[in-house]
């Protein structure tokens, strides 16, 4: 039992990083980039090749998967700036296509839908305790700094450039370079929770950062609330909870995983339906 | 010499079926502006009907007439529940298409509840017969079922929307959705009948790829994926221009697959679609942006 709760908790934090980081980029910044699930398997896999095929020490090759990941977002928002934000949403989905497909059919360095299994934990926090206090610190570091940034001025300038582009520019702000600077932050941390989750799953294939954890991120996004960091860690927590107890239904687990996609899409229907600022969220989906 | 003619054969089929796909995505999303993801849900929604029909014992006709409907109502009661209430709350943009990925994901977990993951295989009489041979190349029956199934659907898509007073209307309603009202045209009855025939036509399709592939919860998204691509490439709202772009891809991937490079075929078509919408947004023959 006690295993199982440090298990979970451990997902709700690693969860919580990359929805923290999705919201800042969706919430405050306007921009819904449906490759953030791809952004966590540019993370996890750069980990996980970088300590299979090399001798990089285990946080050289953390930070090598958020920088790549940050790196890819950044280089991304430049090639998109001239396109609209409904445009951008379907192109980052497309995105997360193409870094999929090279996962899966890359397979002299990917191993393709085979995955890579083995994947180490860093020296001192292999056990899942003592990984776990790890992960929660820096989760709080991440919550610390995104609090930080949507509160700087900066942060605000974000926010006006959601509400309104052109008069974002007129009052001189440099709306390209902020978008540029919100994806890598974003891609970035993106790339930090799939480094971790890799290291805590130990084992991923192509499909650990698919679609289903696409549709989890926006559910826990958009159910929490857009542009409010409570509200993200109130969405993680609670709908972690639902997804866990659904767990324990009497049916065979093919049923129940079933059935839980379903109950987690559906709540994200009936959410932008009836309720389009989530729980605690300042702002609308358009 | 006969492989040419074996490739040409394969390209002409292939395409024919995913266009289908492609321009019925396409002609729902240039009349009611809809990113319908879930297309992909419709398509396999009607193989499966059509399967378990088969397997009850109705004849494939019956069958497929079943489907067909199915998958045409599918579509309207999609509409109805979920974007017709979207549109009446002035949320068209992203949260229509999070909408759509979400009922994609409801479709396809719920055929997975219905008919598990476990593969299915439509046995019908008719898919056992030997193939021709045509100048060397090996032509089976059901390829040509769907050459000439997809020509006559292509022509009666291309009568409705140009030669019939619906039509009419359906390009009016694409065009100026407020100028259409205005001149007495019921644009959500429009865009009602338009769920119906994309479905339909979808549903057509999803009948075709259950006989030529195997049926499996997972091709939902393919089918979503592939549609979606197709009609990026040759300019969503077109329907030319899905078939253009689905014929591109399509030969560009067969051809690719022909000499060795099977795992660059996946990658490439999303490559395609991705690079395209980034300089094109409107893609190779459209219009319309996304």
């Amino acid at each position: 039992m006690e295993a199982y709760v440090i298990h979970v908790v451990t997902l709700a934090a690693i969860f919580l990083i990359a929805t923290l980081a999705f919201n800042l980029q969706t919430g405050w910044a306007g921009m819904l980039s449906l490759g953030h699930a791809a952004m966590m398997g540019v993370g996890g896999y750069t980990l996980a090749l970088l300590l299979r095929h090399t001798d990089a020490p285990y946080f050289i090759a953390l930070l090598a998967g958020v920088c790549l990941a940050g790196a890819l977002s950044a280089g991304f928002s430049v090639l998109s700036r001239k396109i609209t934000s409904h445009t951008y949403s379907v192109l980052t989905l497309w995105f997360g296509f193409v870094i999929a497909a090279v996962l899966m059919n890359w397979r002299e360095l990917t191993r393709g839908a085979l995955g890579i299994p083995g994947i180490a934990r860093p020296a001192g926090f292999a056990e899942e305790f003592p990984f776990l206090l790890l992960v929660l610190t820096i989760t709080t570091l991440v919550y610390l700094v995104v609090d930080r940034l949507t509160r700087s001025p900066w942060g605000r300038a974000l926010g006006a450039m959601r509400d309104d582009e052109v008069a974002a520019t007129t009052l001189g702000k440099n709306v390209v370079a902020m978008k540029i600077t919100v994806s890598a932050i974003a891609g970035g941390i993106a790339g930090l929770s799939g480094a971790l989750l890799a290291s805590f799953l130990r084992f991923i294939d192509p499909g650990t950062f698919g679609l289903p954890l696409l549709v989890l991120l926006l559910v826990f996004l958009v159910v929490g609330g857009l542009a409010s960091l409570p509200g993200t860690v109130l969405g993680v927590v609670s709908l972690l909870a639902v997804r866990e107890g659904l767990r324990f239904l009497p049916f065979s687990p093919e049923l129940v995983g079933a059935f839980r996609e379903i109950v987690f899409a559906g709540a994200l229907l009936l959410v932008i339906l009836y309720r389009p600022k989530g729980l605690l969220g300042k702002v609308e989906l358009e | 010499m006969e492989i040419y003619v074996q490739l040409a054969w394969n390209i002409l089929t292939l395409g024919a079926l995913f266009g289908l796909m492609a321009a019925s995505f396409s002609v729902i999303f240039s009349v009611t502006g809809v990113v319908h993801v879930a297309h992909g849900g419709v398509i396999m929604a009607a193989g499966y009907i059509f399967y378990s029909f088969v397997e009850l014992g109705v004849p494939a006709l019956a069958a497929a007439t079943a489907g067909i409907f199915a998958a045409g109502t599918l579509g309207v009661i999609l509409n109805i529940l979920v974007y017709e209430p979207l549109r009446r709350r002035r949320r068209v943009g992203t949260g229509m298409m999070i909408a759509s990925v979400a009922l994609l994901i409801i479709l396809q977990n719920t055929l997975l509840a219905v008919w598990s993951s476990q593969t299915r295989t439509i046995d019908l009489p008719f898919l056992h017969l030997p193939p021709y041979s045509v100048w060397g190349a090996l032509v089976s029956p059901l390829s040509v079922l769907i050459f000439v199934t997809s020509t006559i659907m292509f022509l009666g898509i291309f009568w409705l929307m140009h030669k019939t007073r619906l039509g009419k209307a359906m390009r009016a309603v694409s065009d100026q959705e407020d100028v259409a009202e205005v001149v007495g045209i019921n644009a959500r009855r429009v865009r009602q009948i338009t769920f119906f025939v994309g479905s339909v036509v979808a549903g057509v399709a999803g009948i075709l790829a259950a006989m030529l592939y195997n049926l499996d919860p997972s091709r939902t998204v393919t089918y979503a994926v592939d549609a979606f691509s197709y009609a990026i490439v040759g300019g969503i709202g077109s329907i030319p221009g899905a078939l253009f772009g689905t014929y591109l891809l399509t030969t560009l991937s067969t051809l690719g697959g022909f000499y060795g490079a099977t795992a660059i075929k996946s990658v490439f078509a999303f490559l395609a679609a991705f690079v395209i919408l980034l300089v094109r947004p409107e893609g190779l023959l459209g219009k319309k942006r996304l």
